[in-house]
């Protein structure tokens, strides 16, 4: 009966992390697709998307200190974040200067400097929430705590920027890093900081033609 | 930790060393595991109906204005020196209406429909710069806009028709 109950909540665990991925693919290969300018309808599906983890959450009988919503694990998180962060800027960052990219006033082609903390501080935890907070969570309770479910969160990060090959590889190597913090020390804002600031420099190192303008989805061949 | 001890925990990051996270319905072996579930997988259920939801009526909604079928006409006659035949619109009148002629696959001109008769029909002549002889398909366009000119599709006319 135990192990029925058990095998259930894995079930329905996965099954949530396929409700929550449908949303990030349709609005990346079908919405933007056939609505052209009229962006608006992507609100359709983030708005369920969120309704959705939320009211999972609730049903989970989780509150958002639980999920990482606070100062709880903040500087166990950076810790472990900000050695490989380090690394990681200080090559990007030396490849930018030796092919002559290097720039950090460049954003998505022409927004100020002043434009960058104000998108970042809120893209980069929006997006490690539903990844850590939700997809990371509900992965612990389908196949455990451990590499299998850090490397099915980096997976799916990393799906939902295909078929962008600079940006698939990034997030994939940034999903597995922030899964394994996250797993260790939940908490949202250290993560999406951390994600925020390496955008930030990526942006700022490699070629913009290489990074596509960020495009995933259907719209990186238009 | 037992699993029935962690589900009595309030709140699984406090008093540990180590967080970890919890899991409530298998904690609970009592009936009262059972709604939650319940709920959740009427949940899941609702969000993935609205996902499909949404994707076929964006693919409903984006047939209707860009490709469902606008025109109707004909080639009546192709030859070495031109093409021509009638074209109308299924939509009410659509002024100007533009035509573009593909021969062989290839675009080789554009030109705007002439006024509509009483039957709405529209009749439309492409004359070569220089005589196509040989073997040769023509086929005919409308062109159509939607979305206040966003987009622009084509839809051709009738069938096609080989050069005489």
């Amino acid at each position: 009966m135990r192990e029925t109950r058990a095998a259930e909540d894995r079930a329905l665990a996965a099954w949530e992390i396929v409700a929550a991925s449908t949303s990030a693919l349709a609005a990346e290969w079908v919405v933007g697709t056939l609505t052209g300018r009229g962006r608006l309808l992507l609100l359709i599906p983030v708005t369920t998307a969120v309704i959705f983890m939320l009211l999972s959450h609730r049903a989970r009988g989780e509150s958002a200190r639980e999920i990482g919503w606070g100062l709880d694990n903040f500087v166990e998180s950076a810790r472990l974040l900000l050695p490989p962060m380090f690394v990681v800027s200080v090559l990007l960052v030396g490849v930018g200067w030796y092919a002559g990219t290097l720039d950090f006033r460049r954003w998505e082609g022409g927004q100020t400097l002043m434009g960058v903390p104000g998108l970042s501080l809120i893209w980069g935890p929006l997006q490690q929430y539903a990844l850590q907070g939700f997809i990371n969570r509900r992965a612990q309770v389908a196949l455990g705590r451990g590499a299998l479910s850090v490397l099915l969160v980096a997976l799916l990060f990393a799906a939902f920027h295909l078929p962008n090959p600079w940006l698939t590889f990034a997030t994939f190597a940034g999903g597995l890093l922030w899964a394994w913090v996250y797993q260790r020390a939940p908490n949202i804002l250290a993560v999406g900081l951390s994600h925020s600031l390496m955008t930030w420099v990526m942006i700022s190192s490699v070629p913009p033609d290489a990074l596509h303008n960020l495009r995933v989805g259907f719209k990186y061949f238009g | 930790m037992t699993d029935a001890a962690r589900g009595e925990q309030p709140d699984t990051e406090e008093g540990t060393d180590e967080p970890f996270l919890r899991v409530p319905f298998s904690a609970d072996e009592s009936g009262r595991a059972g709604r939650p579930r319940k709920r959740l997988a009427k949940l899941i259920a609702a969000k993935l109906a609205l996902d499909l939801l949404l994707v076929c009526g964006l693919a409903v909604y984006t047939y209707a204005v860009t490709y469902r079928t606008a025109f109707e006409g004909e080639l009546e006659h192709a030859d070495a020196f031109g093409v021509s035949g009638w074209v109308g619109g299924l939509e009410g009148e659509v002024a100007p209406l533009e035509l573009q002629l593909f021969l062989d696959g290839h675009f080789v001109a554009s030109a705007v429909a002439g006024e509509p008769s009483q039957g709405g029909r529209r009749a439309f002549l492409f004359r070569f710069e220089q005589p196509r002889y040989g073997k040769h398909e023509a086929r005919v366009y409308a062109v159509r806009e939607s979305r206040a000119g966003a987009r622009r599709t084509l839809q051709q006319v009738g069938g096609p028709l080989e050069l005489k």
